[in-house]
């Protein structure tokens, strides 16, 4: 099998500061890949930078998609391949409405007129499936939402655009259960055999209904420790310090907080 | 508006109602008509006889772009038109500049019958490359409880030079409408007065612009609270490209006897490039203790995070900024009752922003 994902010896740097250093990883098709870690180890510029935000940096190291290197192109352009990036932080837009903005960047991705009417019936079981109300559509993207309903509205526009590999950059923290229930649901409807999903998380609701394949744990920006769902049952109970062990650091007292870095 | 003169320009115009210090640079614009000579305008001119009374109100008004202004537009008019309007009447006029047309002296004069409503749309349009000049005055007398809805769009080149003086009169709960749209690659001052001489008499303006290249755009709004419980609304949104560059003064002048009277203006600059610049200047002046006056400003580049955000879902950054310039300005533009003329200008967004 041959990876849909190949992160090669990825260093990455915000600004001048170094976040990733050295990172390999390989993501096939169908797999479910979760990347943990304690606060400011670099989850989150992992998806980023595979995502292309113009703030990080690439310094070393390759990331290909489908066998093709992706780092010279721009984010839209990842987009368009079949990269998606559900954001821990989904950005307010006055003036463009859900509805608006899915019609406009499904015509994109998929490179074809839409009618509207037609679009907005195809729209209505993703509704039902998220448990949105169809007034949604006409409110303006994310503006004045609940931290559920923006996870949600996230959810909904992956199932439009329909990528090939979906990144979930979580901060489940402030989210109420049945949001994080309903998201986790929708996403393992969603996979197939020929999808596969990269979870940045700290709790372990988001994974309710997925079984992840692999637990990835970053720290200091490096890939310390990989292994199957067990590990990630072990750092859900324990924390981060047994790994610092085996690694030969000094353990730390355990954040409480959630926010991703 | 321009804190040093351009080449070969000395003429001054919209000078503001209280002129702050000199080194600001926003107390007046540049008019840009020093070649302002009369030349025939093939097109066919409006139907009624101007009413001389009201040419003398526009001339004792002290309104508009300035004395030199209003009378080189009397002297040099090429384009004359009266509309007595009533209930449900709808005027629609387009004026094109060109090669054959290269100077529109429009002169017009609207005036609304009692408690009647109607609406008219002034289109003006240049083609690029062509040096043009244009130097319009719009009178508009609204009899009590009448109300006008004037939409003014206007498109013009890089080489074009527009002045628009519209000065209206506003009776006992009259109230005038104006939708501005601009689309504009040259020099245009867009000098808007409004006498709110009735008690309850109100004005709305609503405006849009796509400005580009080295375009200078002057958007001055004088709104002259004077009768009890008058009202005004002062809406501006818009895009700034390459080398453009906007002001916007407003002021909200509460005089003796608007007690109750409320007025606000907003404008919103978006700056897609480095070199474009926006200015605004709102000013409030009372001179009665009963009034609120509001007024909002902001200019800015679009935010990265909001761009990463919509070019991750598969649109490319211009498409992603043409979206957003749409979203501010869709609802002065839904204002425009005429489906093509904004099919029109939602086309020349695209072209602007997005291509």
């Amino acid at each position: 099998m041959s990876c849909l994902v190949e992160l090669k010896n990825v260093s990455v740097n915000v600004e001048d500061k170094q976040i990733l250093n050295g990172v390999d990883l390989c993501i096939n098709p169908g797999e479910v890949h979760v990347i943990m870690g304690p606060n400011g180890a670099g989850k989150s510029t992992l998806a980023n930078a595979i995502m292309a935000h113009p703030k990080y940096t690439l310094t070393q190291g390759d990331i290909l998609f489908e066998g093709e290197s992706i780092v010279e192109l721009s984010a839209d352009e990842r987009a368009r391949k079949g990269i998606f990036l559900s954001f821990q932080t989904p950005i307010e837009v006055p003036g463009i409405t859900v509805e608006e903005f899915l019609r406009t960047t499904k015509a994109q991705v998929s490179d074809e007129k839409i009618s509207i009417l037609k679009f907005k019936k195809s729209l209505m079981p993703h509704l039902k499936d998220l448990d949105l109300d169809e007034e949604y559509l006409d409110r303006y993207l994310n503006v004045g939402f609940s931290g559920g309903e923006k996870k949600k509205t996230e959810i909904l526009q992956m199932k439009v655009l329909d990528p090939k590999f979906i990144m979930l950059d979580e901060a489940d923290s402030g989210l109420d259960v049945d949001a994080v229930r309903i998201v986790s649901e929708n996403v393992a409807k969603f996979m197939d055999e020929t999808k596969s999903l990269l979870i940045i998380t700290h709790h372990s609701e988001i994974l309710t209904s997925i079984e992840p394949d692999f637990v990835h744990v970053i720290m200091n920006g490096k890939l310390v420790k990989s292994g199957n769902a067990a590990l990630g049952e072990r750092i859900q109970k324990e924390g981060f310090n047994f790994i610092r062990e085996e690694l030969g650091l000094k353990p730390v007292e355990e954040e409480s907080s959630a926010q991703e870095a | 508006m321009d804190p040093k003169a351009p080449e070969g320009l000395s003429l001054k115009g919209s000078v503001l109602p209280n002129i702050t210090f000199r080194w600001t640079g926003v107390n007046y614009a540049y008019t840009g008509l020093e070649d302002l000579a009369y030349q025939n305008y093939s097109f066919e001119t409006g139907e009624g006889e101007l009413d001389p009374k009201l040419e003398d109100a526009l001339e004792n008004s002290g309104l508009g772009i300035s004395k030199e202004a209003l009378q080189a537009n009397k002297d040099l008019a090429n384009f004359t038109n009266y509309l007595e309007l009533g209930e449900g009447d709808e005027v629609k006029m387009s004026l094109v500049l060109n090669k054959e047309n290269p100077v529109l002296v429009d002169r017009q004069q609207i005036v609304l019958k009692e408690g009647q409503h109607a609406r008219v749309l002034v289109d003006i349009s240049s083609e690029d490359d062509v040096k043009v000049l244009r130097n319009g005055t719009i009178y508009i007398d609204a009899k009590e409880d009448s109300v006008l809805d004037l939409v003014l769009v206007s498109r013009f080149g890089k080489d074009a030079t527009s002045n628009i003086s519209i000065v209206s009169k506003v009776s006992d709960g009259a109230e005038v409408n104006i939708v501005n749209a601009e689309v504009s690659a040259g020099r245009v001052l867009f000098n808007y007065a409004a006498d709110l001489v009735g008690i309850d008499a109100q004005t709305n303006v609503s405006t849009a612009y796509i400005a580009s290249e080295e375009a200078s755009l002057d958007l001055y709004y004088n709104i002259l609270h004077k009768g009890a419980e008058t009202l005004s609304d002062i809406q501006a949104n818009g895009a700034l490209l390459d080398k453009a560059h906007k002001a916007f003064r407003g002021t909200l002048d509460f005089k003796e006897g608007s007690e109750g009277a409320k007025g606000n203006e907003e404008e919103y600059a978006i700056l897609l490039s480095p070199d474009a610049k926006s200015i605004a200047v709102p000013l409030l002046l009372s001179h009665e203790e009963e009034v609120e006056g509001n007024h909002a400003a902001s200019a800015g580049r679009i935010d990265e995070e909001m761009l990463f955000y919509l070019t991750s879902r598969g649109i490319n950054r211009k498409q992603a900024e043409g979206l957003i310039v749409a979203a501010r300005i869709t609802p002065t533009l839904d204002k425009i009752f005429d489906d093509e003329l904004r099919e029109i200008i939602m086309k020349e967004l695209e072209e602007r922003i997005v291509l």
